[in-house]
Protein backbone atom coordinates (compact mmCIF):
# COMPACT_ATOMS: atom_id res chain seq x y z
CA UNK A 1 0.00 0.00 0.00
CA UNK A 2 1.22 3.53 -0.69
CA UNK A 3 -0.02 6.18 0.96
CA UNK A 4 0.00 9.72 -0.01
CA UNK A 5 3.22 10.92 1.09
CA UNK A 6 4.99 8.25 -0.17
CA UNK A 7 3.12 8.91 -3.42
CA UNK A 8 4.34 12.18 -3.51
CA UNK A 9 7.95 11.60 -2.29
CA UNK A 10 8.00 9.33 -5.21
CA UNK A 11 6.61 11.91 -7.58
CA UNK A 12 3.84 9.70 -8.96
CA UNK A 13 1.98 12.17 -7.76
CA UNK A 14 1.94 15.86 -7.02
CA UNK A 15 -0.12 18.01 -4.73
CA UNK A 16 -2.28 20.55 -6.72
CA UNK A 17 -2.67 23.34 -4.68
CA UNK A 18 -5.37 25.43 -5.99
CA UNK A 19 -4.30 28.66 -6.51
CA UNK A 20 -5.67 29.79 -3.30
CA UNK A 21 -6.32 33.04 -2.21
CA UNK A 22 -5.07 34.41 0.98
CA UNK A 23 -8.71 34.30 2.56
CA UNK A 24 -9.12 30.84 1.76
CA UNK A 25 -7.49 27.82 2.89
CA UNK A 26 -7.84 23.84 1.68
CA UNK A 27 -10.57 21.74 2.39
CA UNK A 28 -9.92 19.13 -0.13
CA UNK A 29 -7.29 17.79 -2.07
CA UNK A 30 -6.63 17.55 -5.40
CA UNK A 31 -3.37 15.64 -7.12
CA UNK A 32 -2.13 15.29 -10.68
CA UNK A 33 0.47 12.97 -12.52
CA UNK A 34 3.90 14.34 -13.81
CA UNK A 35 2.24 13.69 -17.16
CA UNK A 36 -0.51 16.04 -16.80
CA UNK A 37 1.37 18.52 -14.71
CA UNK A 38 3.70 18.65 -17.36
CA UNK A 39 1.09 19.71 -19.72
CA UNK A 40 -0.51 22.14 -17.60
CA UNK A 41 3.27 23.93 -18.19
CA UNK A 42 3.58 23.18 -21.55
CA UNK A 43 0.43 23.54 -23.90
CA UNK A 44 -2.09 25.05 -21.45
CA UNK A 45 -0.47 28.30 -20.60
CA UNK A 46 -0.60 29.70 -24.17
CA UNK A 47 -4.07 27.78 -25.12
CA UNK A 48 -6.68 30.03 -26.25
CA UNK A 49 -10.50 28.91 -25.50
CA UNK A 50 -12.19 26.97 -28.94
CA UNK A 51 -15.04 29.56 -29.26
CA UNK A 52 -17.55 27.44 -29.03
CA UNK A 53 -18.97 29.02 -25.74
CA UNK A 54 -18.93 32.77 -27.10
CA UNK A 55 -16.92 35.14 -24.53
CA UNK A 56 -15.21 32.18 -22.49
CA UNK A 57 -12.71 33.41 -20.03
CA UNK A 58 -9.02 31.46 -21.29
CA UNK A 59 -8.27 27.96 -20.51
CA UNK A 60 -6.07 28.29 -17.97
CA UNK A 61 -8.31 30.83 -16.20
CA UNK A 62 -10.95 27.64 -16.35
CA UNK A 63 -8.69 25.25 -15.20
CA UNK A 64 -7.55 27.64 -12.21
CA UNK A 65 -11.18 28.13 -11.17
CA UNK A 66 -12.04 24.41 -11.01
CA UNK A 67 -8.70 23.66 -8.92
CA UNK A 68 -9.35 26.94 -7.05
CA UNK A 69 -13.21 25.87 -6.07
CA UNK A 70 -11.97 22.14 -5.64
CA UNK A 71 -8.93 22.60 -3.15
CA UNK A 72 -10.96 25.53 -1.25
CA UNK A 73 -13.63 23.51 -0.56
CA UNK A 74 -16.20 26.43 -1.99
CA UNK A 75 -19.78 25.60 -2.81
CA UNK A 76 -19.58 22.78 -6.09
CA UNK A 77 -23.36 22.71 -5.91
CA UNK A 78 -25.45 22.87 -7.89
CA UNK A 79 -22.95 21.72 -10.44
CA UNK A 80 -23.49 23.10 -14.15
CA UNK A 81 -24.85 20.20 -16.47
CA UNK A 82 -22.21 17.54 -17.26
CA UNK A 83 -19.95 19.47 -15.68
CA UNK A 84 -19.13 16.13 -13.86
CA UNK A 85 -19.22 12.61 -15.53
CA UNK A 86 -19.26 9.91 -14.17
CA UNK A 87 -17.59 7.20 -17.00
CA UNK A 88 -17.92 3.60 -15.11
CA UNK A 89 -15.30 1.76 -12.73
CA UNK A 90 -15.02 4.95 -10.44
CA UNK A 91 -13.62 7.20 -13.38
CA UNK A 92 -14.55 10.69 -13.66
CA UNK A 93 -14.61 13.37 -16.37
CA UNK A 94 -14.40 16.88 -15.01
CA UNK A 95 -15.06 19.48 -17.74
CA UNK A 96 -15.01 22.93 -18.26
CA UNK A 97 -15.75 24.83 -21.51
CA UNK A 98 -12.77 23.79 -23.22
CA UNK A 99 -10.76 21.18 -21.03
CA UNK A 100 -11.36 17.65 -20.28
CA UNK A 101 -9.78 16.52 -16.71
CA UNK A 102 -9.77 12.41 -16.16
CA UNK A 103 -8.92 10.64 -13.19
CA UNK A 104 -10.58 9.05 -10.04
CA UNK A 105 -11.84 9.57 -6.45
CA UNK A 106 -9.54 7.42 -4.07
CA UNK A 107 -11.46 9.23 -1.02
CA UNK A 108 -14.43 11.56 -0.65
CA UNK A 109 -12.79 14.71 -1.31
CA UNK A 110 -9.70 13.74 -2.79
CA UNK A 111 -9.46 13.45 -6.54
CA UNK A 112 -6.49 12.30 -8.25
CA UNK A 113 -5.99 13.65 -12.25
CA UNK A 114 -4.78 11.17 -14.32
CA UNK A 115 -4.65 13.48 -17.33
CA UNK A 116 -6.05 15.84 -19.27
CA UNK A 117 -6.77 17.39 -22.83
CA UNK A 118 -9.00 20.05 -24.62
CA UNK A 119 -12.39 19.15 -25.51
CA UNK A 120 -11.43 19.53 -29.31
CA UNK A 121 -8.37 16.88 -29.14
CA UNK A 122 -10.85 14.79 -27.22
CA UNK A 123 -13.66 14.65 -29.94
CA UNK A 124 -11.51 14.83 -32.39
CA UNK A 125 -9.56 11.82 -31.88
CA UNK A 126 -11.88 10.26 -29.90
CA UNK A 127 -9.78 10.06 -26.51
CA UNK A 128 -12.71 9.82 -24.27
CA UNK A 129 -12.32 5.96 -23.65
CA UNK A 130 -8.60 5.81 -23.88
CA UNK A 131 -8.12 8.29 -20.89
CA UNK A 132 -10.51 6.59 -18.75
CA UNK A 133 -8.59 3.47 -19.55
CA UNK A 134 -5.87 5.25 -19.08
CA UNK A 135 -6.89 7.02 -15.33
CA UNK A 136 -7.70 2.74 -14.37
CA UNK A 137 -4.49 1.88 -15.20
CA UNK A 138 -2.71 4.71 -13.23
CA UNK A 139 -4.73 3.97 -9.71
CA UNK A 140 -3.30 0.11 -10.35
CA UNK A 141 -0.10 1.02 -11.24
CA UNK A 142 0.05 4.41 -8.14
CA UNK A 143 -1.62 2.20 -6.08
CA UNK A 144 -2.68 4.84 -3.85
CA UNK A 145 -4.03 3.69 -0.60
CA UNK A 146 -4.24 -0.15 -2.53
CA UNK A 147 -5.60 1.77 -5.01
CA UNK A 148 -9.13 2.68 -3.79
CA UNK A 149 -11.40 4.44 -5.58
CA UNK A 150 -15.01 5.60 -5.12
CA UNK A 151 -17.66 4.80 -7.30
CA UNK A 152 -20.81 6.61 -6.92
CA UNK A 153 -22.64 9.97 -7.70
CA UNK A 154 -21.85 13.24 -7.19
CA UNK A 155 -23.01 13.32 -3.73
CA UNK A 156 -20.34 10.42 -2.57
CA UNK A 157 -17.31 12.28 -4.17
CA UNK A 158 -17.43 15.87 -3.18
CA UNK B 1 6.49 18.93 -4.49
CA UNK B 2 3.29 21.22 -5.25
CA UNK B 3 1.92 22.95 -8.08
CA UNK B 4 0.31 26.15 -9.14
CA UNK B 5 -1.16 27.22 -12.24
CA UNK B 6 0.98 30.31 -13.21
CA UNK B 7 -1.73 32.89 -13.11
CA UNK B 8 -2.25 35.71 -11.28
CA UNK B 9 -4.32 36.36 -8.55
CA UNK B 10 -6.53 39.02 -10.03
CA UNK B 11 -6.90 37.36 -13.33
CA UNK B 12 -8.40 34.33 -11.67
CA UNK B 13 -10.31 36.63 -8.95
CA UNK B 14 -12.43 37.72 -12.00
CA UNK B 15 -12.32 34.30 -13.61
CA UNK B 16 -14.14 32.76 -10.39
CA UNK B 17 -16.52 36.05 -10.60
CA UNK B 18 -17.50 35.27 -13.88
CA UNK B 19 -17.90 31.68 -13.49
CA UNK B 20 -19.92 31.78 -9.59
CA UNK B 21 -22.06 34.65 -11.19
CA UNK B 22 -22.95 31.81 -14.07
CA UNK B 23 -23.37 29.06 -12.19
CA UNK B 24 -25.65 30.27 -9.71
CA UNK B 25 -27.97 32.19 -11.97
CA UNK B 26 -28.20 29.27 -13.83
CA UNK B 27 -29.28 27.25 -10.57
CA UNK B 28 -31.79 29.67 -9.71
CA UNK B 29 -33.53 30.20 -13.42
CA UNK B 30 -33.78 26.48 -13.45
CA UNK B 31 -35.49 26.00 -10.00
CA UNK B 32 -37.58 28.86 -10.71
CA UNK B 33 -38.80 27.66 -14.40
CA UNK B 34 -39.03 24.41 -12.74
CA UNK B 35 -41.41 25.90 -10.02
CA UNK B 36 -43.06 27.76 -12.34
CA UNK B 37 -43.82 24.87 -14.81
CA UNK B 38 -42.12 27.00 -17.83
CA UNK B 39 -40.83 25.00 -20.00
CA UNK B 40 -37.56 26.16 -22.13
CA UNK B 41 -40.24 26.31 -25.26
CA UNK B 42 -42.01 28.71 -23.29
CA UNK B 43 -39.06 30.62 -22.70
CA UNK B 44 -38.01 31.05 -25.73
CA UNK B 45 -40.61 32.18 -27.63
CA UNK B 46 -40.92 34.92 -24.51
CA UNK B 47 -37.64 35.56 -26.08
CA UNK B 48 -38.07 35.64 -29.48
CA UNK B 49 -35.60 32.80 -29.97
CA UNK B 50 -35.29 29.37 -30.33
CA UNK B 51 -35.21 26.89 -28.19
CA UNK B 52 -31.64 25.44 -28.51
CA UNK B 53 -30.29 28.99 -27.89
CA UNK B 54 -32.27 28.45 -24.15
CA UNK B 55 -30.59 25.28 -23.47
CA UNK B 56 -27.33 26.65 -24.30
CA UNK B 57 -27.77 29.02 -21.63
CA UNK B 58 -28.90 26.78 -19.30
CA UNK B 59 -26.17 24.50 -19.94
CA UNK B 60 -24.02 26.99 -19.51
CA UNK B 61 -22.60 26.66 -22.48
CA UNK B 62 -23.14 30.34 -23.01
CA UNK B 63 -21.73 33.50 -21.50
CA UNK B 64 -24.61 35.15 -20.11
CA UNK B 65 -23.98 39.21 -20.93
CA UNK B 66 -25.77 40.99 -18.33
CA UNK B 67 -28.60 41.57 -21.31
CA UNK B 68 -28.93 38.01 -21.48
CA UNK B 69 -29.81 37.81 -17.46
CA UNK B 70 -31.62 40.62 -17.79
CA UNK B 71 -33.80 39.01 -20.51
CA UNK B 72 -34.13 35.27 -18.72
CA UNK B 73 -35.55 37.72 -15.42
CA UNK B 74 -37.89 39.17 -17.59
CA UNK B 75 -39.18 36.03 -19.45
CA UNK B 76 -39.28 34.23 -15.83
CA UNK B 77 -40.79 37.04 -14.16
CA UNK B 78 -38.13 37.82 -11.33
CA UNK B 79 -35.89 40.50 -11.01
CA UNK B 80 -32.23 40.06 -9.67
CA UNK B 81 -31.45 41.55 -5.88
CA UNK B 82 -27.76 42.43 -5.36
CA UNK B 83 -25.92 42.22 -2.29
CA UNK B 84 -22.00 42.97 -1.75
CA UNK B 85 -19.69 42.30 1.54
CA UNK B 86 -16.17 42.30 2.33
CA UNK B 87 -13.67 39.37 2.67
CA UNK B 88 -12.36 39.64 6.30
CA UNK B 89 -9.17 37.71 7.12
CA UNK B 90 -8.95 36.65 11.00
CA UNK B 91 -5.47 36.74 11.92
CA UNK B 92 -5.72 32.99 12.82
CA UNK B 93 -7.06 31.87 8.90
CA UNK B 94 -9.92 31.45 7.43
CA UNK B 95 -12.52 33.93 5.96
CA UNK B 96 -15.43 36.04 7.34
CA UNK B 97 -17.88 37.71 5.45
CA UNK B 98 -19.21 40.98 6.47
CA UNK B 99 -22.72 41.53 4.41
CA UNK B 100 -23.25 45.06 3.39
CA UNK B 101 -27.45 46.07 3.30
CA UNK B 102 -28.92 45.02 -0.21
CA UNK B 103 -28.53 48.46 -2.25
CA UNK B 104 -31.94 47.33 -4.21
CA UNK B 105 -33.89 46.15 -1.33
CA UNK B 106 -36.91 48.18 -0.72
CA UNK B 107 -37.34 49.11 3.25
CA UNK B 108 -39.37 46.94 4.98
CA UNK B 109 -42.58 48.88 5.42
CA UNK B 110 -42.53 48.88 1.44
CA UNK B 111 -41.48 45.30 1.10
CA UNK B 112 -44.77 44.48 3.16
CA UNK B 113 -47.05 46.53 1.60
CA UNK B 114 -45.30 44.84 -1.77
CA UNK B 115 -45.97 41.74 -0.35
CA UNK B 116 -49.54 43.02 0.28
CA UNK B 117 -50.33 43.96 -3.60
CA UNK B 118 -48.51 40.79 -4.21
CA UNK B 119 -51.48 38.78 -2.44
CA UNK B 120 -49.08 37.84 0.24
CA UNK B 121 -46.27 36.75 -1.37
CA UNK B 122 -42.87 37.85 -2.60
CA UNK B 123 -41.60 37.29 -6.20
CA UNK B 124 -38.53 35.18 -6.07
CA UNK B 125 -35.03 36.97 -6.44
CA UNK B 126 -31.83 36.14 -7.89
CA UNK B 127 -28.87 37.06 -5.12
CA UNK B 128 -25.92 37.65 -7.17
CA UNK B 129 -22.76 38.47 -4.48
CA UNK B 130 -20.20 40.40 -5.12
CA UNK B 131 -16.75 40.33 -3.20
CA UNK B 132 -14.49 43.22 -2.44
CA UNK B 133 -10.46 42.46 -2.12
CA UNK B 134 -9.36 43.69 0.93
CA UNK B 135 -7.10 46.71 0.78
CA UNK B 136 -4.06 44.73 2.89
CA UNK B 137 -4.43 41.69 0.75
CA UNK B 138 -1.08 41.05 -1.32
CA UNK B 139 -1.69 42.11 -5.23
Amino acid sequence: MSTLEECCAARLLIKVRGNLRPHQRPDRILLATPRAIDWMNTVLKDLQTDGFVHGAIRPIQQAGVLFNTFVSGADFEPPLPHEMNPKGNGIWEIRTHDLRFFGWFPMRGMFVISDVNTKAKCLDHSLYAGYATQAANDRITINLMDGRFIDGGLQDVI
Amino acid sequence: MSFDLDLPEKDLASAQFMTTVNRRLIADFLRIAKSKNLTRKQIADALGIDKAGVTRMLRGNANLTTRTIGELCWALGIEPDFHTRDIVIPHNGGAAYVQHQPFTAAPNHLKAIIRKSNGGSESPTVHIFTQDRPAHAPA
